[in-house]
């Protein structure tokens, strides 16, 4: 899954998107330990050391990797562990971000 | 998934050349009795995977770097090759508790969506009077195809087990729910027929216990994900920190895109 991530981070350095983790290790010494080895550039929310963290526990998360996408304004547009699917979606989403401004640069 | 294998075989085979001086012939008579023995021959099968499986996870976690990581993967035992013995084993000794227990292991073992669907067809078939159907048909969940399906609705509808029944109930909600999600467009009677579903779970079995809950709370759980975390509502707002302790919040990333990743390297 990494590569994956690392070439979706890559791809769309220079538009409106960001790659955010939540990470269910059992320590934040281990989850650095693997962004550094594992060289993920992306930040992560350290989820409390286990499988039942607060987080994924209100996202009600069974299943690693499971993946959220959100258009610009934070709306859910995809749920899902993975597949074809997704990066169909995500190119979509990130078209549509480009051709439209968000809510908050409307208002400003 | 981890299987602990059963110490009966060791002790077999040990224990057979206690009292003699010949301990090749004694092998022998071993090998034997195993090969005639088709509980034997699945916990030979079951032992021989778990000991390729931890050898390989041994080398893994010493591996240093990405690159001798990746050089590694070609080692990685082949699960699909051992799930097909064990459903050829369930093949040559068809509808006994061994057939049952062969095709139960394989089922959790297979990667290749075709050697899953082959156990699915021969549980239905053979083993639906069996409780661990609803273990399997917890497993199936995630297996999004259409032998998958037909494998949980059939355990849904007809398992004599209340406690297989509700599982493979709740199996399906979930299958349909991600097939929901997934598909956008469409997709209004899946969502439909799962909220139905974790409806009957709440009603129907919710003293069931799986993954040390009950599925009651599991069901509505989900059902409150589902109304709150679904396709075109908005994300609620996430509030933490980063592995340096430094806090952060979703809303910080407004006006991206985002890819939101629950992951964990184990």
């Amino acid at each position: 899954m990494f590569p994956h991530e690392r070439s979706l981070v890559e791809k769309y350095k220079d538009k409106p998107f960001a790659l955010i983790g939540v990470n269910s290790d059992e320590s934040r010494e281990k989850l650095k330990k693997i962004q550094q080895e594992q060289k993920l550039t992306w930040r992560s929310f350290f989820d409390g050391g286990n499988t039942s963290g607060p987080i994924a526990t209100m996202f009600n998360v069974e299943g690693w990797p499971t993946i959220y996408l959100l258009d610009k304004d934070h709306t859910i547009r995809w749920i899902g562990h993975g597949g074809p699917d997704l990066d169909k979606v995500l190119e979509q989403l990130i078209a549509e971000a480009e051709a439209a401004p968000s809510e908050k640069q409307k208002d400003g | 998934m981890r299987y602990i294998v059963c110490l009966g075989f060791v002790a077999l085979v040990t224990s057979s050349g206690a009292l003699h001086s010949h301990p090749l012939q004694d092998a022998k008579k071993a090998e034997a009795q195993v090969q005639s023995d088709p509980a034997a021959q699945l916990k030979a099968l079951q032992e021989k995977f778990e000991s390729e499986q931890e050898a390989f996870f041994k080398l893994y976690q010493e591996a240093k770097d990405d690159a001798a990581r990746q050089a590694l993967m070609s080692q990685l035992p082949d699960s699909d090759a051992f799930a097909k013995q064990a459903i050829d084993l369930a093949k040559a000794n068809p509808k006994t508790d061994t057939a049952r227990e062969a095709l139960v292991w394989a089922s959790s073992q297979s990667r290749d969506d075709a050697v899953a669907a082959s156990c699915y067809g021969i549980l239905t078939s053979d083993h639906l009077e069996s409780e661990a159907l609803g273990d399997v048909a917890l497993g199936a969940r995630y297996n999004g195809t259409e032998s998958a399906a037909s494998f949980l609705e059939k355990v849904a509808a007809d398992s004599p087990h209340a406690k297989a029944r509700g599982k493979a109930k709740f199996a399906l909600a979930n299958m349909l729910k991600d097939r929901a999600a997934g598909r956008g467009a469409g997709s209004g009677e899946d969502r439909k027929r799962a909220v139905d579903l974790l409806n009957e779970c709440v009603d129907e079995y919710a003293g069931v216990e799986i993954y040390d809950a009950k599925l009651g709370d599991k069901a509505k759980g989900l059902l409150f994900a589902m109304e709150n975390l679904a396709v075109g509502k908005p994300c609620p707002e996430i509030t933490g920190s980063d592995a340096d302790g430094v806090e952060f919040k979703l809303s910080d990333y407004r006006g991206k895109v985002v890819f939101l990743d629950f992951w964990g390297f184990w």
